[in-house]
């Protein structure tokens, strides 16, 4: 009998990590050096850590990824007019003692009218209650092959994209939530670690 | 005792089965279309729906770069209860470079806005025919296109023209920027081919698509669309042998292009006539059996890009296509109907005797140009040419005389054609003194009665830097110019963004393919292992797969004839060519992908996606179905 519940027991195993082992996350950028980027399944942590019932609010925020570094490096191929192509470096860092925080999201609109999504209202909140907004211009983060969501206000449609913030590297090793200000509606929360 | 080994047996069995299957899922996935016109429609659709909110013309929806490539222009949706049409202005830092339009009378409104400055919260006021107004703000994000260095001069500002913008289409940054009279950043289209742009009837542009055909031939681009200053793409043409530079309009309404030769053996050197209504190819013209290749003794008259056809003129009257062919210093008159060479402009010196014929004649001290481009026929015999005195304005058996780059100067110039005769003559020029040497790209725009547009664009200042110089000129005189640095222009423009069809009902279309691509022999690696991660893979709505990016091999040993091979359900492989160009590596050696296979006349079936190098086979872990 005990040779069964083994035979089985390895049966289950080798299904579940068959089915189970997931893929590692998208949106790593492929040459950047980062400091610690998550292995999680973006969809599973999406779904794990979707705190708020997004059917409440008219912008529905899907976190598909995040990854944080202490600094990004690129080298973009340039085309040149013949066809050589010229390697051009790609360097930002954030300031002493901080990291990046890459957010990787779906921001829908699910009904029309209503009012803009506006990253006024977004924020990072950490393990201490500290909070902590998208730079000002995270345009950079294009240069190391993310999709960068707008900087304005979004006022229709599924936008998909990257956004950047800066914290602090103590802050980053501890729990961290989105709140979305929506309102009315309420406060969207989102659990990212 | 047999049996409780049996049960256990078949059921490790099956879940050795069911492992493996899920393995072998997980190992290719199937590619899916990338097709920005879907996107685009979904933006459409949502606009749309917007639309039937009713949003009030005093807060009207306003939606910022909605198709993502142009920034600096924006979509107000509202709706009145009459039809009724209006003007929008954005307003410039001085009234002066207001930027103004108009729109038609209608209920539902979908306003293009453009001429938004980068970084701000810009000031825009809608107008309604029935005297109503609407003051509203825009915010747009700074934008950095890669140039610098901006100066401005106005010189006879009552000789400017406020209502356009200079349009700088820059090719190596892939995109069209729009400067107004302070030279301020007033509109940008990125992810565009960025040679040459054609303006239609519809206010919409022609332009280039983005993508190169391989690694050998970067320039060539697949095809060309129609997008309008909003960024909407109306339509979109591809085609074996693609564009390269020049686009214009025919009297039947079709496209004139300068392209390469199907397959791309050699390139730059056949010409297309598309049909824009159904994308076909109408026309094509070989320009190798009419010169032969080598023939010309200019310095660049030999390889792949022996011909380097940029700038075409077609005249009506005696049907007669004009080409520029940079490479052999000279434009060929063709007689488009039969195909046939009339005659040949450029210096004489060192072509082939068979050509003596066909070469114009010119008076003692008579100027050639060498490695032109643009051309414009000028009525009367007149064709105006950008000179850009390459090749040190000799040709080849005349190198000793060649021009230093600094004392060397780029104009434009007015020749006189007397086709009967065969003869040319001068008839005016400018820009000479200012000593602009431009050794490629520039050109001129026509504005009216001795009214230019003069773009020397690949510029070198003395710091070594690409500076690009550009001139509103009058009555030989310059009205306002224009300097930047940091990247080359392929031609600059003078156009009002106003007065274009924009509407988000009409669906975007795809026109064409690439034809088949070339099988090769080939084998695969004996060993399997996975594409390193900077290899691309794209699905193209016209059944093209793209291959890009890049990888880093140790040194040139491990440099090979790479392959792509596609491999159906029985396991048989297709091979074709995976060209690539190298750079430098920080340890070792960059292979820069950029390469097309069409799945044009392939049969039917599902295919793995591998790649062929040396010895091995590369799983890209993707699949594609035919």
């Amino acid at each position: 009998m005990n040779t069964w519940i083994t035979i089985i027991l390895i049966c289950i195993a080798l299904v579940f990590s068959a089915f189970g082992s997931a893929p590692a996350a998208t949106g790593n950028p492929g040459q950047a050096v980062t400091q610690d980027v998550t292995d999680t399944n973006p969809d599973q942590l999406s779904e794990k850590t979707q705190d708020s019932d997004q059917n409440d609010f008219t912008w529905q925020i899907q976190l598909r990824d995040y990854q944080i570094a202490d600094h990004l490096h690129t080298d973009e191929g340039v085309q040149q007019y013949e066809g050589d192509v010229l390697d051009v470096p790609h360097d930002d860092a954030p300031e002493a003692g901080n990291v990046y925080l890459i957010l990787t999201m779906t921001i829908s609109k699910s009904r029309t009218g209503g009012g803009t999504f506006s990253w006024k209202k977004f924020t990072v909140v950490d393990e201490a209650g500290n909070v902590y907004q998208r730079m000002s211009n995270d345009s950079f983060i294009s240069m190391h092959t993310f999709k960068r969501l707008p900087g304005t206000s979004l006022q229709i449609g599924e936008n998909k994209g990257s956004i950047c913030l800066e914290i602090p590297q103590g802050a980053s090793e501890g729990s961290l939530k989105i709140c979305y200000d929506a309102g009315d509606e309420g406060i969207n929360t989102i659990t990212i670690k | 005792m047999k049996r409780f080994h049996f049960i256990p047996c078949i059921l490790l069995v099956l879940c050795a089965v069911l492992v493996f299957t899920a393995c072998s899922a997980e190992e290719t996935k199937q590619l899916t279309v990338t097709d920005y016109l879907a996107d685009q429609a979904e933006v459409d659709a949502r606009l749309m729906e917007e639309c039937k909110s009713g949003y009030a013309f005093t807060e009207p929806l306003i939606v910022v770069n909605p198709y993502g490539n142009a920034p600096l222009s924006a979509v107000a949706v509202f709706s009145t209860e009459e039809a009724v049409g209006g003007t929008v202005t954005v307003h410039g830092k001085a009234e002066k470079d207001d930027v103004k339009g108009t729109f038609e009378a209608a209920k539902d409104h979908y306003v293009p806005i453009y001429g938004l400055y980068a970084g701000t919260v810009n000031k825009v006021t809608l107008a309604l025919d029935n005297g109503s107004t609407a003051d509203i703000e825009i915010e747009t994000e700074p934008l950095d296109l890669g140039l610098k260095d901006f100066a401005v001069k106005m010189i006879d500002s009552d000789k400017y023209d406020y209502d356009t913008l200079t349009i700088c289409a820059n090719m190596i940054l892939h995109c069209d920027a729009g400067y107004d009279s302070e030279g301020d950043l007033r509109w940008a289209l990125t992810g565009t081919g960025s040679n040459a742009i054609t303006r239609l009837e519809n206010g919409h542009f022609l332009i280039p698509n983005i993508y190169g055909h391989g690694a050998e031939f970067p320039n060539g681009l697949t095809g060309i669309r129609e997008i309008d200053p909003l960024g909407k793409v109306y339509n979109t043409y591809v085609w074996d042998g693609g564009e390269h530079h020049e686009i214009i309009v025919m009297p039947n309404g079709n496209y004139m292009i300068t392209g390469s030769r199907p397959g791309y053996a050699t390139n730059r050197d056949y010409i297309f006539e598309i049909n824009p209504v159904t994308g076909e190819v109408a026309w094509d013209l070989d320009i190798a059996e009419l010169i032969t290749p080598g023939s010309s003794g200019c310095e660049n008259d030999k390889g792949a890009d022996w011909c380097h056809s940029n700038a075409l003129a077609y005249d009506e009257a005696t049907d007669t296509l004009l080409i520029s062919c940079r490479h052999i210093c000279a434009v060929i008159a063709v007689e488009k109907s039969t195909k046939t060479l009339k005659w040949i402009f450029g210096d004489p010196a060192g072509w082939d005797e068979k050509y003596a014929s066909y070469l114009l004649k010119a008076p003692e001290g008579f100027e050639y140009a060498y490695g032109q481009h643009e051309i414009v026929l000028m009525g009367e015999g007149n064709l105006l040419m950008f000179d850009n005195g390459e090749f040190g304005r000799v040709k080849m058996v005349n190198a000793d005389k060649a021009l230093d780059p600094k004392d060397n100067y780029s104009r434009i110039v007015i020749y006189n054609i007397d086709e009967e005769a065969k003869t040319v003559s001068q008839v005016w020029e400018y820009g000479r003194e200012y000593g602009y040497f431009a050794g490629s790209m520039s050109g001129e725009q026509v504005l009216g009665e001795n009214r230019y547009l003069v773009t020397w664009g690949t510029c070198e200042d003395d710091d070594g830097a690409i500076a690009t110089h550009i001139q509103l000129v009058q009555d030989d005189k310059a009205v306002w110019q224009l300097d930047y640095r940091g990247s080359n222009t392929y031609r600059a423009y003078r156009y009002n963004l106003y007065g274009g069809a924009y509407d988000p009902s009409i669906k975007g279309a795809w026109h064409g393919d690439m034809s088949e691509t070339k099988q090769l022999e080939g084998a695969l690696g004996k060993e399997t292992k996975d594409a390193p991660k900077g290899v691309q893979v794209t699905l193209f709505p016209f059944e093209a797969v793209r291959f890009s990016g890049s990888f880093e091999v140790e040194d040139e040993s491990k440099l090979a004839k790479y392959f792509v091979a596609l491999v159906n359900q029985n396991g048989e492989s297709l091979f074709f060519d995976l060209g690539y160009t190298t750079s430098k590596a920080e340890a070792g050696i960059k292979v820069n992908l950029s390469r097309w296979v069409s799945l044009k006349g392939l049969p039917e079936g599902t295919y793995e996606i591998k790649l062929v190098v040396n010895d091995e086979t590369w799983n890209t872990g993707y699949s594609v179905v035919h």
